[in-house]
């Protein structure tokens, strides 16, 4: 039986990590979750338990010495100054993004948390784009620490700066609240002018007074409301286009310039109040629409953010830290152990293993030699060589992939187009056919035809057709929300409904992206000299408590918390493994080759590793990268849906995994693909008529992620990949992504449901406007109507299943 | 009915200043976070800030 780990709610497979809360033992699913939980008791904040949602993602692995020296070069002058501002009263001031934050009491404690430390002044934390403003003095407090602070809770901080996508945003937002607020007062206090007018018993001179005032609070309403509409409209004319926009802002102005005129020449109907209502709940769709879609957005910064921001270049036989933007082609600079490359280039001294997941997608490190390429943002792994600078900056390999998903999001739009298709014949015939009736009536009774062609006007005006996508759209993203799936892209949900495909990265994806312990087997050798699982595991991560490659984290995860043996002469040997010795005798860890004399026949296994004493075998040690524990019931869910299954990974092992047959995967397994060739393999199945919906997490997925119709990332994805895609899964449960899809099929039934609505009741509402029977009052009582039940049928998709 | 010839002009300039004062909130960026302080309320951390809680003034 697996209890819920007491910090996240995921279920804890480990017993090992335990903690005693209150006098109760609590299990953790993690070290990360463990050292988090061990920091917030201390600093007393355990009211956070009291008030935080358990559903939430696990912490982050607890802050290692070679984090605080990452983090240290936040102290430096010239890396503050990309990010810092220095405020008159001598504090400085800096926003910073944080990750892993999933309730209301996070909040709390990284505030509570901040305040705690010396020279905090202000800690402000902003839930919905989750940013924190912080002001400290710098005199009392190392920026560094407030990192670390912040680390050692389980969330990851990075600076953040605004850039002009993200400026924007924040005022178009302000300008729809704006927007909505003037046609809310305006609404309001044309309605009660309304009803005055309406009830009739009031003499000639006063219904005149009271058109004149509807008609000042409408003009502001006309103004800043619908302003955008007729702009918008202006442009679609002037390219030659309709939109929507174009009959919103007919029937808006149209019903306005009647009624001023109306209003000037003292005779007619005046619809101010039709006006503003019509603009408020047009404005409210929309700007519930664009909220829902930025809620939560991904943060903004690429690659080139996540590259160190200095490095050591060797002056002579020195080194000295340098900014990365003053090294020029032909440097050499020194990359350690752990530390990102932030250049291209070849190496020239020493030899090492580089991590290049993030570019590749495989997890097996890459061996160098000197002469061997080094890419930039890939890891070293294991002991400081010297690199020299081939290529920097734009022409560095990390933004070459940049370039490729640019292009890939370039061809985006044409897609979206096609949707835009169906509203403009709408707007065409309405048009025609108002344009025709006007004339008509021009021929039969001059009088009446400017009336009658403003009944018109409003009766088809597309309210509720233009109503119809948005709130649906705004609705069910709000639900998705609920449940962990962002969507960041208005078009989501409708092409998610038409998916026949989904694909599935593998490593990070369907699996969990990092090593783990999964088996320790004694040898008889072993067995016979006492040696016991546990001390076989200690004696492992003894030897590897050096390294930074992910196998070592897989053995120092395993044996977190307990002593280890003291293990001297520690050292890497690349693609093979570690050696050390203690007093009596010499250890090794690595492949069968390196570590024993003699090599058993099934040596040969994947993730294999063995321990030996003297070149004699202590251990079999099986490590795995797991598969997710949501991601079987997940493809089966897809699968019942009739979606088809693939796996397109970056692993070289051209054979199935093994641990994925199990699965309810039918459809294609690609191994040994490159980011093009993903890319390449989404091009030749839509060239076959298949929807594809992409799931993936690295930055070599962000190219595919940004050409597939629909694509998600995992929200422990890399910054690119998620701003490539077009929706983020926040808590990593796979099994998100069926009931995403069931969400926008039900969501395609109702916009279909409210457009087949709006027609039917265009259909029979134009006929009886054409012949003069329906005045424009009642035609927009019959429009307001008709919008409401619009909007009434789409808040039915707060309940998803 | 004459009222209305007060009233009317009267409820305009409310109108105006509610108007004035929305467009000055949202200028401030006081719709910004929506979330965070419905929920920051609800915590009870303040036990320093009630006089009598001797708990607190031994932390203190």
């Amino acid at each position: 039986m697996t209890q819920p780990c007491f910090h996240c709610g995921l279920p804890a497979f480990d017993e090992r990590f335990q903690l005693e809360v209150g006098g109760d033992a609590k299990v953790f699913c993690c070290v990360g979750c463990l050292a988090a939980a061990q920091t917030i008791l201390d600093a007393g904040l355990g009211e956070y338990y009291r008030f935080h949602d358990p559903d939430q993602t696990p912490a982050a692995p607890p802050v290692s010495d070679r984090d605080r020296e990452q983090l240290a070069l936040y102290d430096r002058d010239d890396v503050q100054s990309e990010f810092v501002q220095r405020l008159d009263s001598g504090d400085c001031q800096a926003t910073l993004m944080i990750d892993g934050v999933s309730c209301a009491a996070c909040s709390w404690l990284i505030e509570k948390r901040l305040y705690q430390q010396a020279g905090v002044a202000e800690a402000r934390f902003n839930q919905t784009t989750h940013r924190l403003l912080l002001r400290w003095k710098p005199g009392d407090a190392a920026l560094s620490t407030l990192f670390v602070a912040l680390h050692s809770l389980g969330y990851r901080a990075q600076p953040y700066q605004a850039d002009a996508e993200e400026a924007l945003r924040q005022k178009t937002g302000r300008r729809y609240l704006l927007r909505l607020g003037v046609a809310g007062i305006g609404m309001m206090q044309a309605m009660m002018n309304a009803v005055a007018l309406y009830s009739g018993s009031i003499e000639a001179t006063y219904v005149h007074w009271l058109r004149w005032t509807s008609l000042f609070i409408t003009l502001p309403v006309v103004i800043i409301g619908a302003g955008p509409y007729f702009t918008a409209a202006w442009r679609a004319l002037k390219s030659r286009s309709l939109s929507m926009d174009v009959s919103v802002s007919l029937a808006i102005g149209g019903a306005f310039a009647a009624s001023v005129w109306a209003t000037v020449t003292r005779q007619g109907e005046v619809y101010f109040e039709s006006v503003s209502m019509f603009t408020f709940f047009l404005v409210l769709g929309r700007f519930l629409e664009f909220r829902a879609r930025t809620s939560v957005h991904a943060s903004s910064n690429a690659l080139a953010r996540q590259l160190p921001p200095t490095c050591r270049v060797r002056v002579g036989d020195d080194y000295q830290q340098r900014p990365v933007r003053d090294l020029v082609v032909g440097d050499v600079i020194q990359v350690r152990a752990g530390e990102l490359c932030p250049v291209d280039g070849r190496l020239v001294h020493g030899a090492s293993e580089f991590d290049e997941s993030r570019l590749t997608g495989e997890v097996a490190p890459q061996p160098k030699a000197p002469g061997g390429n080094v890419l930039a943002g890939t890891t070293n792994l294991s002991q400081a060589v010297d690199i020299e600078v081939e290529r920097l900056g734009a022409d560095s390999s990390a933004s070459a992939l940049t370039q490729l998903l640019e292009r890939a999001s370039s061809e985006k739009p044409r897609l979206a187009e096609l949707a835009d298709r169906g509203a403009r014949h709408f707007v065409l015939s309405t048009l025609l056919i108002t344009a025709l009736i006007g004339l008509a009536w021009l021929w039969i009774e001059p009088d009446r035809a400017f009336w009658i062609v403003i009944s018109v006007l409003v009766v088809t005006c597309p309210c509720a057709l233009s109503l119809a996508t948005p709130t649906v759209l705004a609705q069910a993203t709000q639900s998705l929300a609920k449940e962990g799936l962002i969507v960041t892209r208005g078009h989501t949900l409708e092409r998610l409904a038409d998916i026949t495909d989904i694909a599935f990265d593998k490593t990070g994806t369907l699996t969990e992206g990092r090593f783990r312990l999964i088996e320790t087997e004694l040898t008889r050798t072993a067995q016979d000299t006492g040696l016991t699982n546990d001390s076989a595991l200690r004696l492992a991560a003894a030897l590897e408590a050096d390294s930074d490659h992910p196998l070592a984290r897989a053995f120092r995860d395993a044996a977190q918390g307990l002593p280890l043996p003291a293990i001297d002469d520690r050292t890497l040997h690349p693609s093979a493994g570690v050696s050390g010795r203690d007093a009596q005798s010499a250890y090794r860890l690595g492949t069968a080759q390196f570590a024993l004399t003699e090599s058993p026949a099934d040596a040969q296994q994947p993730g294999t590793l063995w321990l030996s004493r003297d070149g004699v075998a202590l251990a079999r040690f099986q490590l795995a990268d797991e598969i997710r524990s949501t991601a079987a019931t997940a493809l089966q869910q897809l699968s019942a849906l009739g979606l088809r299954c693939h796996v397109l990974t970056g692993d070289p092992n051209p054979q199935t995994d093994t641990r994925l047959t199990a699965l309810a995967l039918n459809g294609d397994y690609h191994a040994n693909l490159s980011a093009a060739d993903k890319l390449n393999w989404l091009h030749e199945q839509q060239a076959h008529g298949r929807h594809i919906a992409m799931v993936g997490d690295g930055i070599n997925d962000a190219p595919v992620l940004a050409g597939a119709p629909v694509s998600i990332a995992l929200a422990s994805g890399t910054d690119l990949a998620k701003q490539a895609s077009d929706a983020l899964l926040l808590n990593d449960q796979l099994t998100v992504l069926a009931s995403a899809i069931r969400a926008a099929r039900k969501t395609r039934r109702v916009i279909r449901q409210n457009l087949w609505w709006a027609l039917v009741y265009n259909g029979v509402a134009l006929p009886l406007a054409a012949l003069g029977w329906v005045t424009p009052w009642q035609a927009a009582i019959g429009m307001s109507a008709s919008s409401l039940l619009v909007v009434l049928n789409a808040l039915r998709l707060r309940r998803l299943n | 009915m004459d009222i209305l010839r007060l009233l009317l002009p009267v409820s305009a300039l409310l109108l105006l200043i509610g108007g004035g004062l929305f467009w000055w909130t949202v200028r401030s960026g006081q719709y910004d976070d929506l979330d965070s302080p419905a929920h920051r309320i609800l915590f009870d951390d303040d036990d320093d800030m009630i006089p009598n809680d001797h708990k607190s003034k031994r932390d203190r």
